[in-house]
């Protein structure tokens, strides 16, 4: 373990201005989960850990029916999973947070700290996606905001500027007759990477598909939405086809690796029978019978 | 059935239980001796090159160093267990991925990891070959050119490249045997390496102590590590010294002198002690993991079910070098005939030499190979001639009285009625839904031997003191001598104390592995107990004057069977100020003359869509002697399925052109718990054993049927068989596929 220096500060303005100075080799500390690791294993030079656990929007978890949900972004999967408006409302959020590592990462780990690692295979990241979720950033030139769907830009890369981290993550209301759902593929039955994960929403008028999101992840440098699945489902009633269609545009929109953890062309294949079955359920979720 | 015993055979807490619990037992890495520094070796990026030099001035200047040493530094010294052919540091060749080049003693691991990042290595990279297969061929480079000069090697003649062994055994007539057959089936299949995944990862500290070399390191077999340190080192074995520590589990690992020698050169050249601890990447990256093998198997058989032959080639992947194996080879190839009754058989098991990790010992080394292959066979075999795998290894294991495919006679042989346990408890024949299945395995093997000794005191104050060479590696050798000790002197188990000696205890002692442990200390143990009270009851007779054979020993009293009179041994020994000792030793390697079977049948389901396969329960029947304590015997059963989980669904080391890739816990995949199914185990009582109490051991037993079971579930789902290890929803995805197309 390198030798390095911790602080904790207690407002977004201390925490923008020690992130500035501090430069390359100072880093977020959300759990800690994959921080500390790379750290431990010089994966990462760093010499300034900010622990952002002190500021109060950081471990937020408040819900309005008009304006939606918002997470504070170092708070962690156990408190998100196991709350009862997510459980109901966003239920894709639930799938995904409750099998991110095991029961004790689960008590560290984060929303900010999943998407901010960036890596392709995170599991939370097609969960926001395709909850329309928007990252809250602070930082030196004040806030912004950018949709999930865009955060990340290659493996461990983000757009995050220097000086500037997550505060929040914000989720639009769900919407009447929508329903959403998020599935992973993985050797072992916990504590394990996704060789390929997805997730899928869908809102109906009538039996049409008013609106699809879907996004998948570990098949390619981030976790990708599908603009051609959304396409392939929209304007029309959700069919056995519609839905074939959907999961070979997944299988086409990858562009997986070859490693350890799974080929191409099986990463490829899971894609689709992901996608195919976070759309069942989604349906599923949102009153459908198919 | 009222036992005969009152402790022997009642599950016993753990002697060292609380103190692991509570973090107050000692493993290698508390030890820290004044001025205790950090070592850490460098490891080869190539895996065959020459080294054309090594420049260490900036890793020597680096503040924090005390010391930095290449092969130039260790006087030439070779290691290995039996076959001594491991260069302490690489001197001029480096042979696989991951070999010791170097080592930096500093004041903490980071300097130490820093000081190896300055060092400077010219290679010049040679060819390599990594294929077990390849390595054979006449064309493939030969890894030791001077491979007959090594320490303990006996080369085989005329023998092909890289090959350093090659056993053959040939009964009956082969050819006859094929001739005769009505259906030939050949197959091979594909074992990768795994890691044993011990917690605690290899660690050693070492001392110069004056005129002692003082070690403290996670072995599990003290006296022959300490032979294979001493030969490395040139220094007489009766300088050194192992400490007692306990070992943060070993299945099988735990005996390899790996980083003792650099350890000790370290400590000489920075005059401090040292310590060295692998992190996981070099344990996965450059211990001592289950070896690689390739199986050829082809059996001639009649539609009847009769088998008339069988052809094994058992190639084990040796690595780069034979060091790391206590006994210098990995057998396996008698077993992988399996346990039927075949009269013509042809065996060749060889090890071969690559540029890749060396092996080392694992749980059953050789068997969880063998039995992978001879049992997905033994399904193939019966499907040839439209058998069910059951009955026709009902037809074909061996009865009493018949010899094995090895030419073995055994006796007490419950092979069938072991399977049939199995099948009954596990409702082989009860209906299944689709893309469900079950399979089998069977196996066997009987307790390992070598040599131990113990000792036991009587106290004044009435407790008993059990010393003991043994390093505990989990599986609870401490607790069997106290319930020998506590049955035996018929006392509560509270009053044994366990004193652990350090090797200047006896002159040899095998420590654990083979599944000898039960078999070899309870002897000791027993013995050492009888010796004890016959001093006792020698000490009786002088100090009270009463007839030696007049005496006997009972529980807190010696007493006099003619009179009744009695006196507490505890007074009698106060009053004479004295203690009561006996010493218990056994040397018993032979082969016992009956084995133990397991035999496991395992049910799956199958995703088609993804090959995923999901276990949903799996049965382990075994055949039993006397169970000393029924809670250790049954979770050396659960580790040892659950490791065979493991080895048939996600384990493997991988290798790429010699490196390895799976260099985290994360990549490398161990079953955890929720990985785990309903699992029944059914005992078949046997009326053999060894020893005292007519055990049979159950370390390594449960571990090896485990894969071919799962295999032969998977094609009994879905009619695809996958030949090699492990049983990753690709290939059977891809296998689907193709058996579509
Ligand atoms: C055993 C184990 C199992 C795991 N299993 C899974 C799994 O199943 N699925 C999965 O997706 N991941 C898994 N992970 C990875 C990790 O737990 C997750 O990515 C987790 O969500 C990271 O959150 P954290 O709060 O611990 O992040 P940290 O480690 O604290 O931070 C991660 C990175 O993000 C940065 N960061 C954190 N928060 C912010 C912020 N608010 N703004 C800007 N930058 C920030 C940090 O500087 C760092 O670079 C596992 C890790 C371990 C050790």
């Amino acid at each position: 373990m390198q030798n390095l220096k911790y602080v904790k500060p207690t407002t977004i303005e201390e925490a923008v201005s020690l992130l500035a100075n501090g430069g390359a080799t100072a880093r977020v500390l959300a759990g800690g989960t994959d921080v500390i690791v790379q750290a431990r294993e010089r994966k990462r030079e760093i010499d300034l850990f900010v622990d952002i656990k002190a500021i109060e929007e950081t471990r937020q978890l408040s819900f309005d029916a008009a304006t939606g949900l918002t997470v504070g972004a170092a708070l962690p999967c156990y408190i998100i999973y196991n709350d009862e408006t997510v459980k109901s409302l966003y239920p894709a959020l639930a799938d995904a947070t409750c099998i991110i590592g095991g029961v004790a990462i689960q008590g560290r780990a984060s929303l900010g700290g999943n998407l901010c690692n960036s890596s392709p295979a995170a599991d939370s990241i097609p969960a926001m996606i395709v909850l329309a979720g928007e990252a809250r950033v602070a930082g030196p030139n004040g806030r912004r905001s950018v949709p999930v769907d865009q955060f990340c830009t290659g493996p461990g890369r983000n757009v995050l500027a220097p000086g500037e981290f997550v505060v929040s993550i914000h989720f639009p209301a769900p919407a009447a007759n929508s329903g959403a759902a998020w599935e992973r593929f993985i050797p072992r039955n916990e504590m394990d990477i996704a060789v390929a994960n997805a997730a899928s929403a869908l809102r109906f008028e009538g039996d049409t598909v008013a609106a699809a999101r879907v996004a998948i992840g570990a098949v390619a440098p981030t976790p990708l939405m599908l603009a051609a699945a959304a396409e392939a489902l929209t304007g029309r009633p959700l069919t056995n086809e519609t839905i074939a269609a959907a999961a070979t545009a997944a299988s086409a929109a990858a562009q997986p690796i070859d490693d350890m953890r799974g080929s191409v062309r099986q990463r490829r294949h899971l894609a689709s029978v992901l996608v195919e079955r976070t759309l069942r359920e989604a349906a599923r979720r949102a009153g459908r019978q198919l | 059935m009222v036992s005969q015993y009152q402790v022997i055979g009642n599950s016993a807490p753990r002697v060292e239980g609380i103190d692991k619990v509570t973090g107050k037992a000692l493993y290698t890495a508390d030890f820290s001796p004044p001025g205790t520094i950090w070592g850490k070796a460098l490891h080869s990026p190539y895996a065959h090159a020459r080294i054309l030099s090594i420049d260490t001035t900036a890793a020597k200047a680096l503040p924090g160093v005390h010391a930095v040493i290449t092969g130039r530094d260790v006087a030439g010294g070779m290691y290995g267990r039996a076959i001594k052919d491991i260069p302490v540091l690489a001197l001029d060749r480096v042979r696989f991925f991951g070999e010791r080049i170097a080592a930096v003693a500093a004041d903490d691991e980071d300097i130490a990891q820093r000081a190896l990042d300055l060092i400077e290595i010219e290679y010049e990279e040679l060819p390599a070959v990594f294929d077990p297969l390849e390595a054979l061929e006449p064309s493939a480079p030969v890894l030791h050119d001077g491979a007959s000069a090594y320490q303990g090697m006996k080369l085989p003649e005329g023998a092909p490249p890289n090959a350093y062994s090659v056993i053959k055994v040939d009964r009956g007539d082969i050819e006859a045997g094929f001739a005769e057959a009505d259906v030939i089936v050949e197959n091979t299949y594909h074992l990768p390496r795994v890691h044993q995944v011990y917690l605690e990862p290899q660690s050693v500290l070492i001392w110069l102590d004056g005129e002692r070399v003082q070690v403290w390191t996670c072995s599990k077999a003290p006296y022959n590590t300490r032979e294979a340190l001493a030969t490395a080192a040139q220094i007489p074995e009766e300088s050194v010294v192992f400490n007692p520590t306990l070992i943060g589990g070993d299945f099988g690992g735990k005996a390899t002198p790996s980083d003792l020698p650099i350890c000790y050169f370290l400590a000489r050249a920075s005059g401090r002690p040292v310590r060295m601890i692998l992190d996981y990447t070099e344990e996965l990256m450059a211990a001592n993991p289950r070896h690689e093998v390739v199986v050829q198997l082809k059996s001639g058989v009649k539609h009847d079910g009769t088998l008339t032959a069988r052809q094994v080639r058992f190639l084990v992947n040796s690595g780069a070098y034979a060091g790391y194996k206590p006994a210098g080879i990995i057998r396996g190839s008698n077993q992988a005939a399996g346990p039927y009754k075949i009269a013509n058989t042809r065996l060749e098991g060889i090890n071969v030499y690559t540029n890749t990790v060396p092996g080392g010992h694992m749980r059953a080394p050789g068997e969880p190979q063998a039995f992978f292959a001879v049992e997905c066979h033994t399904d193939e075999v019966a499907k040839a001639i439209g058998m069910d795998p059951l009955q026709f290894r009902l037809l074909t294991l061996v009865e009493e009285g018949e010899e094995t495919a090895f030419g073995e006679v055994l006796q007490d042989v419950l092979a069938k009625q072991t399977l049939m346990a199995a099948a009954e408890a596990a409702g082989y024949y009860s209906p299944k839904a689709p893309n469900v299945g079950r399979g089998i395995g069977i196996g066997d093997r009987p307790p390992g031997g070598g040599q131990g000794t113990a000792d036991v005191t009587l106290r004044p104050d009435g407790t008993v003191l059990l010393t003991t060479g043994v390093f505990e590696q989990g599986s609870g050798t401490y607790t069997t001598f106290r319930q020998v000790i506590s049955e035996e002197l018929q006392i509560d188990p509270e009053r044994v104390e366990i004193e652990v000696q350090n090797t200047d205890y006896v002159k040899m002692d095998s420590g654990l592995g083979g599944s000898r442990g039960t078999r070899i200390y309870t002897t000791a143990a027993y013995d050492a107990a009888q010796a004890a009270k016959t001093e006792l009851i020698g000490l009786a007779s002088r100090q009270l004057e009463w007839p030696e054979d007049k005496i006997a020993y009972a529980g807190d009293e010696v007493r006099r069977t003619d009179t009744g009179e009695s006196v507490r041994w505890a007074d009698l020994l106060a009053r004479s100020g004295d203690t009561v000792s006996g010493r218990g030793h056994i040397q018993d390697s032979a082969r016992p003359h009956f084995t133990s079977f397991t035999a496991q049948i395992a049910e799956v389901s199958v995703d088609p869509e993804t090959g995923e396969v999901k276990l949903l329960s799996f049965t382990t029947a075994h055949d039993v002697g006397k169970i000393i304590n029924p809670i250790s015997h049954q979770g050396q059963i659960n580790g040892g399925v659950m490791q065979g989980i493991g080895y048939a669904l996600m384990e493997e080391l991988r290798v790429e052109d010699g490196r390895v890739t799976t260099l985290s816990l994360g990549d490398y995949k161990v079953p955890t718990i929720r990985d785990i199914p309903p699992m029944k185990t059914v005992l078949v009582q046997s009326e053999s054993g060894v020893g005292p109490y007519q055990i049979k051991g159950i370390g390594e037993t449960p571990i090896g049927p485990v894969a071919p079971a799962i295999a032969n579930a998977v094609a009994d789902a879905i009619g695809v068989r996958v030949r090699d290890l492990p049983v990753t929803a690709e290939k059977v995805f891809q296998a689907l596929k193709e058996a579509k197309a």
